[in-house]
């Protein structure tokens, strides 16, 4: 049986904690959601286990989020699972929500966040190209929050991302992560839309290493991931039909005003 | 000249009036009736779809595939990670591609505890449905880290 050390309400979202924690400062939230190519997921995945992060809390909705217990050797977790370490404060998700149950998702997430006393908050996720088979580099860009995150993510030495659509659970949260005036950046690598893409997850780790200063090795990602892909197949099948239904195909289309 | 054949008698004509509305009637219930199978149906299927794993337990997995059109041609991309390339088989059949490929090695899905029956995976294996019959001597086909395309003209 878990033991709950404090469990609170955020909008119809039941926040359980498993010990009392609190992230270092400066913080950084992470939030893992399934997306294209599966990047984010495959990306925070293995940063738990490179990492070693603890599991400390949980999210469950009756209301929004799928039936569903995940059970973690042999422990009972809510389907959003809660990891930290350090100064990282990562929220984990294998199952999108449908995109009407979103945006209160996110906001939870953010107020929950923002309780914790997160500083930043760091998205990265695949932005899908139709020539994903034939493109043995990928590239990676950025979105800031604001001018003082742009001077630290352009020293990265990738480009910001300029003109495009953004569709999907990232766009709702960085909007809202706007609303809030927060220190927020996605990081965006080239992927596969509708195949799990551990290269992608790789390159965006690499971002994220530098970003908040943290030794993430990907050597292991990348040697296994064909073992990943093949392992991640039933995962993507579920989570196409929410993302058609979100429309993520727009990502494809030039916007016709840049 | 109409081409309605002048009956007999008012009787007749009345009885010919009903005779074609029963007709009308039988086939709008015939089409609403064909029209809710054929939607039950693909609810159906659909579910059926939504709910099938994508693994058996003789050891065969089915691979992700996506069909584009690109206008002058289908382009099927198929996902076929650990696969030994030198066993990928692609053949056509009407309008349908099977596609079959040999694992590098037999895998197990470590972590998943009894649920795969301690099934060993050795195979991949998917039917996929084309919109057209391709003739498979002008179909172009390469695999890159896994991935295969397979290019079918339309014309």
């Amino acid at each position: 049986m878990q033991k709950v050390y404090r469990e609170e309400w955020i909008g119809e979202f039941r926040f359980i904690e498993y010990e009392d924690y609190s992230p270092a400062r400066p913080s950084y939230m992470i939030i893992a959601l399934p997306d294209a190519g599966l990047v984010s997921v495959i990306a925070a995945s293995h940063m738990i286990k490179k990492l070693g992060m603890e599991e400390v809390g949980g999210v469950d909705s009756y209301t929004y989020l799928p039936p569903v217990i995940v059970v973690h050797k042999g422990n009972v977790r809510p389907p959003v699972r809660i990891f930290t370490r350090d100064n990282l404060l990562l929220i984990y998700t294998e199952f999108l929500p449908a995109s009407a149950a979103i945006p209160a998702l996110v906001n939870s997430l953010l107020d929950y966040g923002a309780r914790k006393g997160i500083d930043n908050l760091v998205c990265m996720t695949g932005i899908p190209i139709p020539n994903r088979f034939e493109v043995d580099k990928l590239r990676s860009f950025y979105v800031p929050s604001n001018p003082d995150v742009d001077r630290v993510a352009r020293g990265l030495g990738i480009e910001p991302f300029e003109n495009g659509f953004l569709v999907g659970p990232y766009a709702i949260l960085f909007k809202e992560a706007l609303r809030r005036r927060m220190n927020a950046v996605m990081f965006l690598t080239e992927s596969f839309m509708e195949f799990p893409d551990p290269e992608a997850s790789a390159k965006n780790l690499t971002l994220l290493s530098r970003f908040v200063g943290v030794e993430i090795d990907v050597k292991e990602l990348l040697e296994q991931a064909e073992l990943i892909r093949l392992r991640a197949r039933e995962h993507m099948k579920r989570v196409m039909p929410n993302l058609a239904q979100m429309r993520k195909e727009y990502e494809y289309a030039p916007p016709l005003y840049t | 000249m109409s081409g309605v054949e002048r009956l007999s008698s008012p009787e007749d004509e009345l009885e010919e009036i009903f005779r074609r509305i029963n007709e009308l009637r039988r086939r709008i219930e015939s089409f609403v009736e064909e029209a809710v199978r054929r939607s039950l149906e693909g609810t159906r299927r659909q579910a059926v779809e939504a709910l099938r794993p994508l693994w058996s337990s003789e050891g065969v997995l089915e691979p992700l595939y996506s069909v584009r059109d690109t206008g002058r041609e289908y382009v099927v991309y198929v996902d076929l990670p650990y696969a030994n390339e030198g066993t990928i088989d692609v053949k056509f059949i009407g309008n349908e591609m099977v596609i079959e490929a040999r694992l590098k090695s037999e895998v197990a899905i470590n972590g998943w505890h009894k649920r795969y029956q301690e099934t060993k995976f050795h195979s991949y294996r998917a039917v996929v449905k084309l919109p057209v019959a391709p003739d498979p001597r002008r179909v172009r086909i390469r695999v890159r880290k896994g991935v295969i395309q397979v290019v079918i003209p339309k014309d």
